[in-house]
């Protein structure tokens, strides 16, 4: 989609062409940079691509890229490196449960894997044979850049996506959930 | 029926505190089921979706009874309606909020969503829920076994073997 600039924004963009522009959203206050295509180009080519990042995840903020250019992730959680911690904490956790068989500790890696990388965030997942897929992610359910990525799946994986938001593994923050004690 | 899953592992500033969740199929407006992971809460009155999750979910509610639904964390604007639950292949209809997004009170943006809450209303009618060892343990309390604990409770009323509420334990 192409946003035409109306006269006025044209004219305020022409005297300084060759600098980054601040854009604020009045009603949500989130803020934007308006760039040219030749400097966009140029970001671009410094940073890494999509299958970059795929091969090199190391940490939760990498991990969990929200913008995929509304295509769906596909990132199989498998293949996602598992941390020392990470691995440290499954290992406590097959333990304290008495799990010792090798499906279930692979299970247990995978879902402490999925909390690490995206706890805290909305995802969309599909269970296949290569274990989880994420399909989608985003800080919040409302970011249309969610939709986008489900959109680009078929009918049939769209009925099978799991939306879900995992709880971190470590996390810094008590959580206090109960919002729901009492009725107005 | 009994249907033992194991917390999911959470550590929360250096302490080990897994969360009880349980995934539900939860009926949509199509008349197959979305497949909702929901925290178990037994401090929330009901069972609660948000909104945005709901509308992707294709799990349909009507908007005629508005209403506020209030915690330690703030006040969110919320629809009760109810919803069809799925478990072992028992349909449940249980009473459901679905909820606005919380509003930052400085910026006055809308918050990311709160994950589904699965609450009391209809839940403990049905089943007993505990947590113990690392597992979340649910039980489904029929006929037979709900007449059998009340007489078992009645007993131990009896015996003084109910601590009572207002006594510190």
């Amino acid at each position: 989609m192409i946003l035409e600039l109306t006269e006025q924004q044209r004219q305020v963009l022409q005297p300084a062409s060759s600098k980054p522009i601040d854009v604020v959203d009045p009603s949500t206050q989130l803020r934007y940079v308006l760039l040219t295509v030749e400097q966009y180009d140029r970001l671009r080519g410094t940073l890494p691509s999509q299958s970059d990042q795929q091969c090199s995840l190391t940490t939760p903020a990498m991990a969990a890229p929200n913008q995929t250019d509304g295509k769906p992730l596909r990132q199989c959680v498998q293949h996602l490196p598992i941390p020392p911690e990470v691995a440290a904490e499954a290992e406590r956790f097959c333990t304290r449960l008495s799990l010792w068989k090798t499906k279930n500790r692979r299970e247990v890696e995978e879902r402490m894997k999925l909390q690490h990388y995206y706890g805290g965030k909305w995802i969309a997942y599909l269970r296949t044979g290569e274990g989880l897929v994420v399909v989608a992610v985003a800080d919040d359910l409302k970011d249309p850049a969610f939709d986008q990525q489900l959109s680009g799946l078929t009918g049939e994986e769209r009925r099978r996506a799991i939306i879900d938001s995992p709880t971190r593994l470590f996390d810094q923050q008590s959580e206090i959930l109960t919002p729901f004690p009492h009725e107005d | 029926m009994k249907i033992r899953l194991a917390l999911e592992p959470r550590t929360s500033d250096g302490e080990y505190c897994p969360t009880p969740v349980v995934r539900l199929r939860v009926r949509d407006r199509f008349g197959s089921c979305a497949e909702i992971k929901f925290r178990v809460d037994t401090q929330a009155d009901a069972t609660a979706i948000p909104i945005s999750l709901a509308d992707r979910e294709a799990i349909a509610f009507a908007r005629t009874r508005p209403g506020t639904a209030r915690g330690i964390t703030g006040r969110i604007q919320k629809f009760r309606d109810r919803i069809h639950v799925v478990i072992a292949g028992k349909e449940h209809n249980w009473p459901c909020d679905f909820t606005e997004s919380a509003v930052d009170p400085e910026s006055k943006r809308p918050l990311p969503d709160l994950p589904p809450v699965l609450g009391r209303a209809g839940l403990l009618d049905k089943y007993a829920v505990t947590a113990d060892s690392g597992y979340l343990i649910i039980t489904r309390i029929g006929k037979i076994r709900r007449w059998l604990r009340r007489r078992l409770h009645e007993l131990w009323t009896l015996c003084g073997m109910i601590q009572p509420e207002d006594r510190a334990l």
